[in-house]
């Protein structure tokens, strides 16, 4: 997604993204087209094809593309409560201030504040 | 872009339309908090356009607040909704910015719910990050 919120109307294949990072571009295509039908990302038509940005990327989070793919947080073991011990249901409440504050940072760091943040440690 | 004039000190006459963009952002008209905060915050500092005011920053530098070294606080800062990423924000925070440099501090803070992500999201935007604290509370039985 940085890739593609760092240049917006370029658009780009699969493969040449998947030969970039060294990652399958079997597998890469299913991630694309997964963010493709989130509406992130725009399947370009004419020669050559490819994706290009279709979300906004000063309102797109790290959340949003995350969230896609995975659950961010610790899920609470199966089971009654009453069945687990205070000290295991106290754990659960430190862990749930954790996983709050991990949310709060993805939901908050967009796509143009990683193009940013990437520019600034490639001045460096 | 928005087409800002000038970012200047906030004038009692400004007050109307402080609260009033500040009722749209938070659905709450609060008059006499404004006028309190106009007194009170010596860099309280308007974005004015050509239709009136687009947005306010109110901010102060701090010594040792939390036992941390001078540095500058934004308190708050609102851009009027409809004209929001036109770098309005930015150049509201980087007056008060050189504001804070010129009385000596290199550091920026500012604290916020953790669920105002628009906010937040904005701050981020201009290069902030964590700061080294951790806000508690806990409710007064």
């Amino acid at each position: 997604m940085l890739e593609f919120a760092a240049e917006p109307a370029r658009a780009r294949s699969a493969a040449e993204i998947a030969a970039k990072y060294r990652v399958s571009a079997h597998h890469l295509a299913k991630v694309l087209r997964k963010l493709g039908g989130a509406r992130l990302l725009l399947a370009a038509r004419g020669a050559g094809g490819g994706y290009r940005l279709a979300a906004n990327p000063k309102r797109t989070t790290l959340m949003d593309v995350i969230g896609l793919f995975e659950e961010i947080g610790t899920a609470p073991p199966r089971g009654r409560a009453e069945r687990r011990g205070d000290e295991e249901l106290a754990l659960d409440e430190v862990l749930a201030e954790v996983d709050e504050t991990a949310k709060a940072t993805f939901r908050t760091v967009t796509l143009d504040t990683m193009v940013k943040l990437v520019g600034t440690r490639r001045r460096a | 872009m928005i087409q800002v004039k000038k970012i200047r000190a906030a004038r009692r006459a400004d007050l109307a339309q402080i609260v009033a963009l500040d009722a749209a952002i938070t659905g709450l008209a609060k008059p006499p908090y404004w006028a309190a905060v106009r007194r009170r915050y010596r860099d309280f500092l308007v974005a004015e356009g050509a239709d009136g005011i687009e947005g306010y920053i109110v901010g102060e530098v701090r010594d040792w607040a939390f036992g941390a070294p001078p540095c500058g606080w934004v308190f708050a800062i609102g851009v009027r909704p409809g004209r929001r990423e036109g770098g309005v924000g930015t150049r509201l925070l980087e007056a008060l910015c050189t504001a804070f440099r010129r009385r000596g501090v290199d550091t920026v803070r500012t604290l916020l719910a953790r669920d105002n992500h628009l906010v937040l999201a904005f701050f981020r935007s201009q290069g902030m990050r964590a700061a080294p604290f951790i806000a508690l509370e806990k409710e007064l039985g």
